[in-house]
This record gives C-alpha cells, structure tokens and sequence, in this order.
C-alpha cells in the first residue's frame, strides 16, 4: 500500500453573491447576514418574501480577456475564476511557465449547474421538433466543460474528473482530491463546485422543494433556503510540499467517509459515526468545531438532529457549532464546500473572530483558536459526507 | 505492506444486441453490428438517421421493469437490468450488500426526462408543475435508484466526463476498495440515444453518413449507441474467502486532462498519453507487458490519429505484438457507458483469449499498429487496457489482467478448484 501523506488546504478562491475571493468572502460572512436580493417577478418567485443570491459583479476579466469571455458561457466564467482565485490565494502561479500544471489535478462538481446551458442549446429542438441547433453552443452541454476549460487556461494536465451526484458532489469532488494527494498520486489537486442560477434551474428548484414540501420555507427570513450561485475552489497540497514551498497552509483535511443511507433512517447514525472514528484512527472528542446545516427535508432535519446529539455527547465540552447555510444559503453543491472552507478558515492561524453571524444564535461563540473540525453533509436523497480538518501542527 | 488488490467477480450488460453479457459477447464475436435507422424520435432531418438502439421490448417489458424496482427512466433501466445480471455473476443476488457502495458513470441519463421538462416548461411558461418528476431530470437519479433498489449504503458517486465517464467511474471504485473504504463496490454506467445529443453531433458532422470504420483512412465518423455495463469489483482475499469466480483483475488506472481544447483531443497525443502512462504506473506495470488495447476508436479523423499517436509514444518498441480494436463499429458510441462496455469486451478478450475483429476496417490508418481487422484474432492476453477519451479534455486508461494466485497466472478463473 502507497504511504499516505498529510493533505493540506494551501488556497481557497470563492464568489459569491455577497463578496469575491475568499478572504473578503469569510470577512462578509462573519460581520452581517447576507441580504439578498428579492426573487423578480419576472422569475415566477413562490411567494413574495422569497429572495435570490444572484452575482452581479465579480472579476471576470482578471484571467480572461473578452473574446475568450464571449466563448463561455457563465458556468465555465465563475469556475475557472474561482480556480484562478485559489490558485493565487495559494501562491501557485501556474499559467505562467510551461508544464508547470502538468501533475496538477482538476475536480469539479456541481449540482445542476449545466441546465442553462443545455436547456438554451437544445431550446430550439424543444420548441419545434425540426429547429436548427448552434453547432458553437454544443460544447456547454457536457457537464465536464467547465473543467476543461479551467484545465486550459492554467495547464492543468493532471488527474482531471467530474462529479455530479446532486447536493454532495462538491464534498464528494473535495474527497476524491484528498484521496489522490493522500495516495501520492498527485502533490497539488485542485478541487471544488459551482453553481449557476437561471429561470429554468430555478423553475426546477421550485418544483423539488414543492416535491419535498418545502416551498413554504421561501418565506422564512432566514437565508438558509435562498437559492443562490457560485464557485468554491480550494488548492490541496501534500503539507510537506507546501511547507517546504513556503506556503501558510489553512489546515490539514483528512480523509472523508461517505455513503447512503436507507429509509427508515434512525438507525443509521450510529454505525455511521463509528464508522467514521475508525476511519479517523480517533475519537470524537478531540472535535472542537462542528459544522452542520446541509439538511433540508423534515426527515433529514431530524436525523442531522440525532447526529449532532451523538456527537455533542462525545466532542469536547468546548464544541462551538456553525450553521455556514445562514449565510451562504442553499448554493446545491457549494453548501458542503463552504462549510469546509469556513472550518478551514478558523484552523487557520488568522481565524478571524468566532464565526460570526454562522453561530447559533443562542450559543454564542467566542472562542479564539480551534484544533480540529468535523463537516457534515445530509441531503433528501440520502447521501451523506463526513469529513475532518485538523489545525496544522496538532498531527 | 502490499497494496490491496482490486478484482472483477461479476458482470452484466445491456447492448445493441440484446440483455446479457453473453449477446453481448456474441455479438461482437459474431461480427454484427447494431446500426439500424433511429426508431425512438423522428431522425428524417439529421445528416444520419442512424444508432444503435437497446432492442425495444427491452424497454417495454413490464416483468423488466418491475425487476428494475420501475425507475422511470430508460437509462436507469438499462443500469439497474446490468446490475442485477453482475449480481447475480458475483454470487450476491440475495446477499446483503449494505456495506457495497456503487460508482456511476454517465453522459445523457435523464435526458430524455429532462427534455419532455423543457418542453413543458417552454410550454406551460410559469407555473410549478412537478410532472416529469424533477428529481428523474438530474442524472443523479441513476445513482440514486441504484443504490436504494439494491440498498448500497457504502461509499457512492456519479462521475460525468462525456465519453470518458463510466472506465473513470471503474477506477474510482477502485480507489475506494484500495482505500479500505469497501470490499465490494458496484461501478460502471449507462446511456441512452438522446436526440439532443444525436442532433448536435450531426450538427457539428461526427456522425458517419455511412458505417464506423476505426483506424481506417477512410473513416468518417460514428453512430451514437445506446446501453449499460456493470461490474462487481471485489477486493481479491474477500473473494477468495467466498469462492467467487475471479473474472479478471483491476491492476491499475490513470486520469488526465489534455488542456488543449474543449472538445477535441489533442494534436500529438501528449494529453492523452499522461493517462495511459499513470494507468501503467498505477499498475507496476511496463509497456512492454501489454498485449492488447481495446481503443476509444471513435472513427473521426482526428481521435483515431491522436489515439494512435498517444499509442505509439507509448508503446513504441511493442507495437510489433500490440493488438489493438475498437468495438464501437459493433455497438456505436454509448457515451458515457462506452467504458464500461469496452472493460467487459476486454476482460472477455483476456478470459477467451480472443479478440473480435474491428468491423468495417481495413486498419490502415498506420502500417505500423496492428489493427485486429476483417477475422478475430486468437491472442493470449495477461494484461489488457481500455481507454476512453471525452469533451473537456478528460482522459481516462484502465489496465486488467489475468489474476496472480500463488505467484501463477490462473488459467481457469474457478479459484475454488485452484485453491
């Protein structure tokens, strides 16, 4: 069996409707609740109340000049941009030397964030049955595009996939990343999601929360149902490498558990979370950071509540807990992403304060530094996503 | 301490030719292919009304669909049908598989669903409405009725890199055996013929007007096909443990992106050479060992070029005892399900120690590669690949083998009667 080497997160690049880059994003998320722009009228909004996170603004020319922009379309723009953003925020320029990306990984994941791209190609065959295609727009409709296009404008010739297995692809891309850094066979992955918002995704967003029965929560004031867009990236590095590079790693991500669950669900929890110390080699109770929050549906909500229980019970008394969906919203398969860029954030050695607004309101959080972090990822499907960060040093 | 090895106890398809591995492996034997004019959507308009369609009781059989626990969606038929058969190869229909985990790949599963909601929504304007059912448009729901029909609570994803997909998808499973994360793991794909899809390799004319001829010089494209492969990897002292037949083994995959351009693969070769060599590296295994490449062999003049470029740089001092075939003449392009079908075809090649002729061709492309055309070959393989390239540069290479027991290559894959 290969040796294992520590994985370590080295940059984060992000947009988000509220701020870009990530620095300014955490900076954001900790000073005041996002407030979101109101669902138009012209989009078929659920309800009054509802709200969008729509970008407007972020720094689309900063990697790439306007014919190349006129050839993406906006799924292709965010992704790469956020994996510019990552890779600077690593201090990997890459784009500049030949061959310097050639062992450089490329994941990516998304939710749906292909739809507007293929519902716009094949619009003119879905309004008559003999309509005429744009032979130019074919290339969007593969759901890996954006990768590629990534791949091209930073030379990233290494081990390169594409999940799309509805909210969790994005802890599912950040899992493969580790695994192929961890196994030795790559030194740098880059890693992370992106999702675009258009009238047909969000059409489809309604539809599902109207299946699940939750079109109500539209109106509640909270943002954690708020659909919004985006891009996360992160740049994972062997930490030898980054060390010796120079590099101020965030913190050390360990390997990730995931799996289903089955209907009837209650009793899953527990062979989950054993599960899970086992493959951490370690207890639960070295956890002083949990962040939760992906669940939406009434089922769901209960079983991350006797997940949460279980783990209080054996974390440390210290344990601080955060909700990042009270501030990023619902962003399909970003949410798991910005929980794991939050727990980064505060493992780091400039953690910024406590977490913020994130924070249950009725458990304020005022602790300083953190040593290790536990994510977790339940969606109505029945996917679920464990993984664990530790503060660099603490191995 | 030794890497844990990875192998393959169960097998099931659904092609062109009909259910099973064994119509499958007939077919292709048998020197047949599955081009037939379109008959699920009104092809008259394109350049070529021609794929190569699962037979259509398939799709309509309602003992079928029961078996398949009714998905609802053709593509997801045609998985769940392939996996039952690769169960029950595997000696697990029955069995309790909660700790079995299922690796998907696939380009166009839910498509069709996702149309028939375009065209409602295009139709109907505003107004939620949750018929088709929303869920059944994302191609997650592959996975996802997957792994509740067959209650799969172990690690699962579903990988989508265009043509590369579901041979990515076997090494990922891989992966998670080799991790310790599993002892079994369900991994492959399948796709059905979309008329998007259909409608807009036409438009950009990949498409054949005539038939697939790989590595031939007077190629011109291929016909889109449709169809499922699945196989149950097991980790080998798991297997040996239950007795299971051992069909082949998994020695190793590579991954990589050619960064070159957005849908087409790359001018030397380089690109998709990377993935090949890192499947050689993955595997400990040279150049020199490989007897056999089931090839990507799309037909359009610029993949079987690069491919044989990627080959050659490779392979080089070799080629002289390198066969090389592609079955998509026989089965069409399934897209994201073609690796899948393509590792089945290849561990057939490696258990009957035969390869089926590359149809239509006369493998002229390059004197110097050695094209199985016009009759099969009788060839014993001890180490064979499969390679899948797909839109976004993304490149995918996997190695199997005839299995090492005892430091002896096994000749019947019973490891009962070995043992």
């Amino acid at each position: 069996m290969r040796a294992r080497h520590s994985v370590c997160i080295s940059g984060i690049g992000a947009i988000t409707p509220f701020a870009n880059g990530w620095q300014n994003v955490f900076a954001a998320a900790t000073t005041a609740l996002p407030a979101y722009s109101p669902w138009n009228a012209d989009q078929d909004p659920p309800c009054a109340e509802a709200r969008l996170g729509l970008i407007r603004e972020y720094a689309r020319e900063r990697y790439f000049n306007e014919r190349q922009l006129r050839l993406m379309d906006r799924a292709m723009s965010l992704s790469s941009t956020a994996v510019g953003l990552a890779l600077e925020d690593a201090d990997l320029a890459l784009g500049e030397d030949a061959g310097a990306g050639d062992e450089v990984a490329i994941l990516m994941a998304s939710m749906r964030g292909e739809l507007p791209s293929l519902y716009r190609f094949g619009g003119p065959l879905f309004r008559e049955s003999n309509g005429v295609l744009n032979p130019a727009l074919f290339p969007t409709i593969a759901r890996n595009i954006s990768c590629g296009q990534a791949a091209i404008r930073f030379g990233l010739r290494g081990w390169s996939t594409m999940i799309s297995a509805g909210e969790i692809s994005g802890a599912h891309a950040l899992a493969r990343a580790q695994g192929l850094v961890a196994s030795g066979r790559t030194t740098v992955a880059v890693a992370g999601a992106f999702e675009v918002l258009s009238p047909i995704s969000l059409h489809h967003i309604r539809a599902r929360s109207r299946k699940y029965g939750r079109e109500h929560l539209f109106a509640t004031p909270s943002n954690d149902h708020v659909p919004t867009e985006g891009a996360c990236f992160f740049v994972l590095e062997s930490l030898q490498c980054a060390l010796a590079r120079g590099c101020r790693p965030y913190a050390i991500l360990d390997a990730a558990l995931h799996g289903y669950l089955p209907a009837g669900k209650d009793d899953a929890v527990d062979p989950l979370l054993q599960r899970h110390a086992h493959g951490r080699n370690a207890r639960h109770d070295d956890i002083d950071l949990l962040l939760t929050g992906t669940a939406q549906a009434s089922a769901e909500a209960i079983l991350e509540e006797r997940l949460l229980q279980v783990l209080r019970q054996h974390a440390s008394p210290r344990l601080s807990e955060l909700r990042p969906r009270r501030v990023f919203g619902d962003a399909g398969s970003l949410t798991a992403l910005f929980q794991t860029a939050v727990a980064a954030q505060l493992l780091s050695d400039a953690p910024g304060i406590g977490g913020g607004c994130m924070a249950d309101v009725a458990k304020p959080n005022d602790q300083a530094t953190y040593s290790s972090a536990l994510t977790t990822a339940l969606t109505d499907r029945g996917a679920w996503c464990m993984s664990s960060l530790q503060r660099v040093g603490t191995q | 301490m030794s890497k844990r090895r990875v192998v393959i106890t169960g097998m099931g398809s659904v092609s062109c030719f009909g259910l099973g591995v064994e119509a499958f492996w007939n077919g292709l034997c048998s020197g047949r292919s599955g081009q037939a004019r379109i008959r699920s959507f009104d092809s008259s308009q394109y350049r070529s009304p021609y794929a190569a369609e699962v037979p259509a009781d398939i799709l309509q059989r309602e003992d079928l669909a029961l078996l398949a626990g009714e998905p609802e969606e053709s593509a997801t038929l045609l998985a769940t049908l392939a996996a039952h058969e690769a169960f029950a190869d595997a000696g697990l229909l029955g069995v309790c598989k909660k700790n079995m985990g299922c690796v998907i790949g696939t380009l166009c599963s839910s498509s069709q669903v996702f149309e028939s909601y375009c065209r409602q929504f295009m139709a109907r304007g505003n107004g939620v409405d949750t018929s088709p059912d929303p869920d059944r448009c994302l191609v997650p729901w592959q996975l996802e009725h997957l792994v509740q029909h067959f209650d799969l609570q172990g690690p699962s994803t579903l990988i989508s890199t265009a043509c590369s997909s579901s041979t990515d998808a076997i090494g990922c499973a891989t992966d998670i055996i080799r991790s310790g994360d599993a002892e079994l793991m369900l991994a492959g794909g399948a796709d059905i013929l979309s008329e998007v899809v259909h409608a807009a390799f036409n438009a950009v004319f990949s498409i054949t007007h005539d038939t697939a001829k790989p590595f031939d010089t007077t190629r011109n494209g291929f016909f889109i096909g449709e169809g499922a492969g699945m196989l149950v990897l097991e980790e080998l002292e798991h297997a040996l443990a239950r007795g299971a037949t051992i069909h082949a083994e998994v020695l190793g995959y590579g991954l990589s992106n050619t960064a070159f351009h957005l849908t087409a693969t790359s001018e030397d070769g380089s690109g998709e050479a990377l993935a090949i060599a890192r499947c050689l590296a993955d595997a400990e295994v040279e150049a020199m060992d490989i007897d056999y490449i089931n090839a990507h062999g799309t037909a359009t003049r610029h993949n079987d070029l690069t491919e044989i470029r990627a080959i050659k740089s490779l392979f080089k001092d070799r080629l002289p005892h390198l066969a090389v075939s592609s079955i998509k003449a026989n089965i069409g392009h399934c897209m994201g399900a073609s690796g899948a079908l393509e590792a089945i075809a290849t561990v057939k090649c490696i258990s009957d120690g035969y390869i089926p002729p590359t149809l239509n061709s006369s493998g002229d492309l390059d004197p110097e590669l050695r094209v199985v055309v016009r009759t099969g070959l009788a060839h014993p393989i001890l180490h064979a690949m499969s390679q899948s390239f797909g839109f976004g540069g993304a490149c995918s290479s996997l190695l199997l083998g005839k299995p090492v027991l005892h430091g002896r290559r096994a000749r019947s894959h019973r490891v009962r009667e070995m043992v």
